[in-house]
């Protein structure tokens, strides 16, 4: 059952991720886009809220459950 | 399949706006800011009208298309240049298939034109279309085949628009021709003046006269009385040959000259009258061609289109000196007309001159220099020697 659960993860992509590197944060899942401008980004899943702060932040993509967010990034808080 | 297009969003707070069409459940896939007040979204093309119904103040507008729809739009933009590219490119390939000239190269006119006519058969002709190499290798075997004895080898090479045949003639050398045993004899009374002898005894000479059927050059060679050899004489024989001739010639002489000066015009006709139409400066004399153009089935009446030529009538009144003169001129020239090539008037001589009413009558003696040789088959004259 885990392994079928795993699989199904690993294809659909619906558990919460963040893929993060010098200049792009790749979140997965989110449940709501709080706010965003070129200074911060706040997402929330579930109860927590995700805040991606840096410089010339701009978010590249925009999807249902994925969101791309590239620019100078110098923090990425999760509570 | 999904159809993308992209869109640029131009407002007061960009930020807000695409946070409203993820609210709206718009996936935007790639966003690209210019400013803090435009920005181009890639969106699927359904979320367009939900676009357009979020927009507000925003101001919306398609800027580019992606994967099918690109191309179609591409295709729509550029459908004229398209259009006329495709149709001049069909026109070439159909023009670059049509035959304009068939150029034959050979230096016997009656071959090229036999060649021309025999590849129009098979359809090789100005403003045809091409043929294929095989049809054009088949189109060859077939024309050497029907003339094997007249063509020795034969190229027809497509060059652009245009079909050279180069051809070669096949040159078969004729058997010798059979000669039959004959003499040359003479068909005139005449004087020998001269012999020209390519085969046979010429057994007269020069300044000898012979009556019609004199043997001058021989087929029999002889030796000792006794014929060693027959042969097919050959040569030409001139001579001194006489005749009389009379000539007529009128004392008063018209004649009609066509200057070349022409004039088409109309005419009416009626009965026997005819009245010229619109004819400001009329010839004196002239020449009519003249087509009816209305004509009446009840009443001798008809309207005609004329060509005319004018003419120049001369009309002279001769002496009886003047029209001797010109009588021996007009026998002169008669008899030079019915002469051959080398042969000539020797001298003309007046015998009698006569006049009656308008006109002279001269009795000629003309002297002529001749051809008098007549081939004549051996057996012939020994069935003539025989007949007398």
């Amino acid at each position: 059952m885990d392994l079928i659960q795993k699989g199904k993860n690993y294809l659909l992509e619906d558990n919460f991720q963040i893929r993060a590197s010098d200049n792009y944060v790749n979140i997965v899942s989110y449940d709501k886009m709080i706010h965003f401008d070129n200074k911060e980004v706040k997402i929330q899943y579930r109860n927590k809220v995700i805040t991606v702060i840096g410089d010339k932040l701009v978010v590249s993509k925009l999807v249902s459950d994925e969101v791309l967010v590239c620019g100078m990034i110098q923090k990425i808080e999760f509570r | 399949m999904k159809h993308y297009i992209e869109v640029r969003i131009e407002g007061k707070n960009i930020y807000r706006f695409l946070k409203r069409l993820n609210q709206a459940k718009i996936n935007l896939y790639h966003i690209r800011y210019h400013g803090i007040n435009q920005a181009y979204i890639k969106i699927l093309k359904e979320d367009y009208e939900k676009i357009q119904d979020l927009k507000t103040i925003y101001d919306i507008k398609i800027t580019n298309w992606y994967g099918i729809e690109k191309g179609k739009k591409i295709i729509f933009k550029y459908r004229f240049f398209l259009l006329f590219f495709l149709f001049g490119l069909a026109l070439f390939i159909f023009l670059s298939h049509i035959v304009f000239d068939v150029e034959v190269v050979h230096n016997d006119k009656k071959l090229r034109l036999l060649l021309q006519e025999e590849l129009k058969k098979y359809g090789i002709s100005k403003y045809h279309f091409k043929k294929n190499y095989d049809e054009i290798n088949k189109i060859k075997k077939e024309i050497l085949y029907r003339y094997r004895n007249n063509i020795e080898w034969l190229e027809i090479k497509e060059v652009g628009v245009k079909y050279v045949v180069r051809v070669e003639e096949r040159i078969i050398s004729k058997e010798k021709e059979k000669r039959p045993i004959q003499n040359i004899v003479s068909k005139h009374n005449a004087i020998i003046l001269s012999i020209d002898a390519e085969e046979g005894e010429i057994i007269k000479n020069i300044n000898d006269y012979v009556k019609p059927g004199d043997v001058i050059i021989s087929g029999e060679i002889l030796l000792n009385d006794k014929i060693q050899k027959r042969v097919s004489a050959k040569g030409k024989v001139y001579g001194e040959v006489w005749y009389k001739t009379t000539v007529e010639y009128p004392l008063f002489y018209q004649e009609q000259k066509i200057t070349g000066k022409t004039k088409k015009g109309w005419s009416l006709s009626l009965l026997n009258k005819r009245i010229e139409l619109f004819s400001f400066s009329p010839f004196r004399h002239k020449k009519i061609f003249s087509k009816p153009i209305l004509k009446s089935n009840l009443l001798p009446i008809s309207l005609n289109y004329e060509r005319q030529k004018e003419l120049l009538i001369i009309e002279e009144a001769l002496t009886k000196e003047e029209a001797l003169e010109k009588a021996i001129s007009y026998a002169r020239d008669k008899i030079q007309k019915s002469l051959l090539e080398k042969e000539k008037i020797i001298d003309i001589k007046k015998l009698k001159v006569d006049q009656n009413n308008s006109k002279i009558i001269v009795e000629l003696f003309v002297t002529v220099y001749q051809q008098i040789g007549m081939e004549k088959k051996i057996e012939e004259i020994k069935k003539d020697v025989r007949d007398h």
